[in-house]
């Protein structure tokens, strides 16, 4: 009984030990200098992508030229055909959007 | 540069913060100036993976565990001996008014922090961790969870654990007697 009261006291006189704050000396312009040390940051410029705008130009020249093929070829209207069809005019849509201005909403640092 | 004022005011705000956990995790003020700019430096260069999910305060504390473990490895390296932050008031006799029961008692407790700045540098990092923020820093268990990458069971295993080492050296010390006068003390030094 007597060595818990003891434990007690002494994890209390800890405690207080702990919980006190060490008196702490801060160098005059220490954030000051801090703040010198850092590099500076790049400025931003907004400018459009150009993300193989070759690749999507010849890209598109190819999708047309299959389209052409498989309309010549494929003369029975097969769904396979129709099918082959609908893929290669949707990805002809999707470049010719993102050529056309989506890509100009991406931002280049400078 | 706009950024940079604002980072400044950040250091402003937070600098007293910083100093006095890296004075507690590392147990001496050599080159705690220098460790208060590192800490810095580190959250600058984590700024832009900042996303806000976390108070500054959060990223400052687990930086600055990581920097005074950092340190300790580097002083075990060159095997420097330490120099406890209490140790460096000189002249402390001198601020005792008048000598009396006050100034024993002033004594005694002065010890007694010295003591328990010992027994911490004995615990493991993560124990003085987190007895430091708890206590000194009075973070919440999920506060310190948050800050050190832990669960919170853990938190309160170390909380616990850290305690128990400190009372028990502490008591260890105490039955061996190594309470001694002021004078003493001073004579053998860090012997």
């Amino acid at each position: 009984m007597h060595e818990q009261r003891m434990n007690d006291v002494l994890e209390e006189r800890v405690v207080q030990a702990l919980e006190r704050v060490p008196e702490v000396r801060i160098p005059v312009g220490f954030a000051a200098r801090v703040a010198g040390q850092v590099p500076e940051r790049r400025a931003f410029a907004v400018r459009p992508a150009r993300y193989g705008l070759m690749t999507m130009r010849i890209s598109m020249a190819v999708l047309v030229l299959a389209l052409v093929v498989v309309a010549m070829l494929t003369t029975e209207r097969s769904i396979y055909g129709v099918a082959l069809e609908w893929v290669l005019c949707a990805e002809l849509v999707a470049l010719a959007l993102w050529l056309g201005g989506v890509r100009y909403f991406f931002v280049h640092e400078v | 540069m706009a950024t940079d004022f604002s980072f400044e005011e950040i250091v402003r705000e937070h600098q007293a913060m910083v100093f006095r956990t890296l004075l507690r995790l590392t147990g001496s003020r050599e080159h705690v100036d220098d460790l208060a700019q590192e800490v810095f430096l580190r959250l600058y260069r984590a700024l832009p993976s900042f996303r806000g999910e976390a108070l500054v305060t959060t990223y400052l504390y687990r930086i600055a565990v990581n920097v005074a473990q950092d340190e300790w490895k580097r002083r075990r390296r060159d095997a420097q001996s330490l120099v406890s932050i209490s140790d460096e008031t000189s002249g402390w006799e001198e601020r005792l008014p008048h000598p009396g029961p006050n100034a024993e008692e002033l004594m005694e407790e002065h010890e007694f922090q010295l003591a328990v700045e010992e027994q911490m540098q004995r615990l493991s990092q993560v124990e003085r961790a987190v007895l430091v923020l708890y206590h000194q820093e009075e973070r919440t268990y999920e506060q310190i969870a948050l800050a050190l990458g832990l669960p919170i069971g853990t938190v309160r295993t170390h909380l616990h654990r850290g305690r128990k080492k400190l009372r028990e050296g502490i008591a260890a010390r105490q039955s061996e007697g190594d309470r001694t006068p002021v004078k003493e003390a001073r004579c053998t030094s860090n012997g």
